[in-house]
């Protein structure tokens, strides 16, 4: 009985979303109501309790909202400065190949696109791009779809990543290793799927080559970069490095000699500017100790005292949860204001060359604060009652429950239910606020290693979250398919549904292995 | 209603009104439970419910 009704939050979001199509933010709104009334009636929560857990959900939200809201505003001073068209046009005149074009838009670029921008840009702009170079709108859409999906996690500066860490409380050091590698097999697979999606077989026969050298360099890279702790420019990265290794690779593959235009060096370049700023502000604040230690003074943190429980109709025994700190903010160098740094000096990087026409500011801040206050509302909801849950004890219920009915098939469903949380709620961001602690949890009553199985819920997430019907919805609109949502994700399912088994497969060798 | 209706129309401002009524609060919850005061946590949280509630009358 406990089980259930600690179930029936995520079952309320699931049948709001998926049944009824309510969005991300009113659905969350709707589950901390009822995680609220059935924390009180069922589960014990008292005034001060939940006094605490909402300060506590708060300090979570600032955490993860800062990174969204920065990330928002550099992709608009980049976008606004028409940075990300320069760059997507510049790249078809690398080749005629078919194969290779579909790789090198639908992967590489959607690769970097995630890495910047993320929610939904990278399909939103490559899709229309590769109908605009003849493929079918169809084919353009999934393929953007999947080639842009292993970026998920440490793309968007890392957010989806920032709130694992901060509704864990391990640290990026501990959880990065296992994610990247799981997702950089995944990018690799992915790298495949695009060519035989747009191009089929006779593809993968010509490309195969190149495929394995660019999602080598690509995953190399966002490996290397992740656990450096620069978790936050991965997939930024990874997008760079896989576009530096395009040059090369293209004049092997040149395909059919046809007029197809010019490469604008000095546009590329002056595009790129406002990524080289990116670089080295990150650079510059988090890896120069001086610097580092500067921005580092000023800390936002609360203690926190023991909480406890009082009785409820499902709980007699009070349920503790330890004193300790919140979630430490370091206020001026963390990731949300290195990005917003960034934003600043590469709009003005952008000014001076020239990049912007009259009321650019507005439309940017405009633009910025229509895209950022939509998922805050549902990030601080879904949040806040991620938090109350686990205060109460019903994520440990949940945990326990799980533990005990599916047990040493855990390794194989933990991806599932990383994906189950992205198509519900449309992110991997969400997903990971709301079944990361459960998901730890349920690792460590069963005695596995709960960063392998925190790597699964998040590399799931992100593979799933490309699923989301709000993304399908923008690929659909922007590559001429509006109305044909249900096919786009008939199409995608098969191959994402594989890409996700391959995550159960690395999950259960990674544990038998380690 | 009007209030509700205009934010409707402007969803910007609608959301904007819903964020800091879901967060604000959270900033006087933590000082109410520090002081015990019971009667403040409940008010706080109310206008927590407030804000969730037009979150889901919105849209």
């Amino acid at each position: 009985m406990a089980f259930f009704v600690a179930l029936t939050p995520i079952l309320l979001i699931l049948i709001l979303m998926v049944g009824f199509k309510w969005s991300a933010s009113r659905a969350g709104a709707a589950g901390y109501l009822w995680v609220l009334w059935t924390a009180i009636l069922f589960f014990g929560a008292n005034a001060t309790l939940l006094a605490y857990a909402h300060a506590k959900a708060l300090l979570l939200s600032i955490d993860v909202l800062m990174i969204i809201w920065a990330a928002f505003l550099l992709y608009r001073v980049t976008d606004e400065a028409g940075a990300i068209k320069a760059i997507g046009e510049s790249l078809p005149h690398l080749t005629n190949e078919r194969g290779m074009q579909a790789l090198i838009i639908g992967w590489v670029f959607a690769t970097f696109l995630q890495g910047v921008g993320g929610f939904g840009v990278p399909v939103a702009v490559t899709a229309p791009m590769m109908v605009g170079l003849g493929f079918s709108p169809l084919a353009a859409v999934i393929s953007a779809s999947i080639g842009h999906a292993w970026g998920v996690t440490f793309g968007s500066m890392g957010s989806s990543f920032q709130a694992l860490i901060a509704t864990t409380n391990l640290s990026d050091y501990s959880l990065a290793p296992f994610s990247a590698l799981f997702l950089g097999i995944a990018g690799l697979a992915g790298g495949f799927m695009v060519a035989f999606i747009c191009s089929g077989w006779k593809s993968i026969r010509r490309l195969w080559l190149a495929i394995i050298i660019i999602g080598t360099v690509m995953g190399a890279t966002h490996y290397l970069t992740a656990i450096s702790r620069l978790w936050n420019m991965a997939s930024f990265v990874a997008g760079i490095a896989g576009l530096v290794m395009i040059f090369p690779l293209a004049r092997l593959f040149p395909g059919e000699k046809i007029d197809n235009g010019i490469l604008r060096w000095k546009s590329l370049l002056i595009a790129l500017s406002g990524y080289l700023v990116l670089v080295a502000v990150i650079l510059l604040v988090q890896v120069y100790p001086p610097m580092k230690q500067l921005l580092g003074k000023i800390i936002l943190s609360f203690d926190f005292p023991e909480i406890s429980t009082s009785s409820g109709l499902l709980r007699n025994t009070p349920f503790i949860t330890p004193a300790g700190s919140g979630r430490k903010i370091s206020l001026f160098n963390h990731t949300g204001m290195v990005l917003f740094y960034t934003s600043v000096f590469a709009y003005l990087v952008y000014r001076w060359l020239g990049c912007y026409s009259p009321g650019s500011v507005q439309r940017i801040i405009s633009g910025t604060l229509k895209s950022v206050l939509s998922p805050s509302v549902s990030i601080t909801s879904m949040i806040t009652m991620a938090v109350i849950m686990e205060i109460v004890g019903m994520t440990d219920i949940l945990a326990r429950g799980m533990a005990g009915s599916v047990g040493a098939l855990f390794p194989i469903i933990s991806p599932w239910i990383g994906a189950l949380g992205a198509f519900i709620t449309g992110s991997n961001t969400n997903s990971n606020v709301l079944f990361a602690g459960l998901q730890m949890q349920t690792a460590l009553l069963l005695q596995l290693n709960k960063t392998i199985i925190l790597a699964a819920q998040t590399a799931g997430g992100a593979l799933a979250s490309v699923l989301a019907p709000t993304k399908i919805i923008v690929g659909a609109s922007t590559a001429r398919m509006a109305g044909r949502e249900g096919e786009i994700m008939r199409s995608l399912v098969p191959y994402i549904g594989f890409l996700i088994l391959l995550i159960s497969a690395l999950t259960v060798v990674f544990l038998r292995v380690l | 209603m009007g209030l509700l209706n205009r934010l409707k129309k402007s969803r910007q401002l609608g959301n904007f009104i819903v964020f800091i009524l879901m967060t604000l609060p959270s900033i006087g919850l933590f000082i109410a439970a520090k002081a015990e005061a019971v009667n403040w946590i409940w008010i706080l949280i109310g206008m927590v419910i407030l804000g969730n509630i037009t979150a889901l009358l919105l849209k």
